[in-house]
């Protein structure tokens, strides 16, 4: 049993400004619009489980791997479906709603893609 | 018409910016919160103190949209929602302790930005 399964719904218009700079901001089909602008929306689900260090998440089929997790991610996961990865590998969380992770091929996110958070 | 009061928002030990004074008007009478699990209790005291009407921002949109918000309550973590309520030109108190960051940094300034706010930071003036 996974953490989270769904599907990518629509990409902000302005979610591009955090992907180039490798942020990936999340929030669920229900956040209000302007959260929406600057997000990749999923198609929210219930959230079974806690991100860890060294959970696995699959996204448009790139393998990511939680390397640090800042205190108030899994809380803001939870309450509001969003969810802020950063593809930086770091060993510490930069800031609270953080959750870093490395890689070995940068997601290419597009409508109808996955996440899966194992 | 409501008679509305201002309140001074100072910065938490960890926090960053502001101070901020809030003081709601006819055409921006709400206290938006956009946490989760319903209206914080950072904006109900705002709310409380002020004489204007508490708004779970994160269900729906207020009448009026932004112009409509005299502020807005976060739980930021750091990177997004500390950005788009400055942005949109709305004064915005995270409960965290966050400072700028991210690609919408250049928006979050000392006057329109206020973070690691509790019930005490909050006072009237």
């Amino acid at each position: 049993m996974g953490v989270y399964s769904s599907k990518i719904v629509k990409i902000g218009e302005q979610a591009h400004l955090f992907l180039e700079e490798g942020i990936v901001v999340f929030f669920g089909d229900n956040a209000p619009e302007e959260l929406q602008d600057v997000a990749v929306v999923h198609e929210l689900q219930d959230v079974t489980g806690e991100i860890v260090v060294g959970t696995k998440i699959t996204l448009s089929n790139e393998e990511l791997v939680v390397t640090a997790i800042g205190p108030v991610a899994n809380e803001n996961f939870v309450n509001l479906g969003h969810l802020v990865l950063k593809l930086d590998s770091a060993s510490e969380a930069a800031l609270p709603g953080d959750v870093s992770c490395s890689y070995t091929n940068l997601p290419n996110v597009k409508v109808d893609d996955r996440i899966e958070i194992n | 018409m409501a008679e509305y009061k201002k309140v001074k928002i100072e910065r938490g030990s960890g926090g960053w910016g502001g101070p901020l004074e809030v003081k709601p008007t006819e055409e921006k009478k709400y206290i938006v919160c956009i946490t989760g699990g319903g209206i914080h209790p950072v904006a109900q005291k705002i709310a409380d103190m002020t004489g204007a009407e508490p708004f779970d921002g994160f269900k729906s949109s207020p009448e009026g949209g932004f112009k409509a918000m005299a502020c807005a309550v976060i739980d930021c973590g750091g990177t997004a929602r500390i950005g788009v309520y400055p942005m949109k030109g709305v004064p915005t108190i995270d409960i965290h302790d966050t400072s700028p960051a991210g690609p919408l940094a250049q928006f979050i300034r000392e006057e329109n930005f206020v973070s690691g706010v509790g019930e005490d930071q909050i006072t009237e003036i």
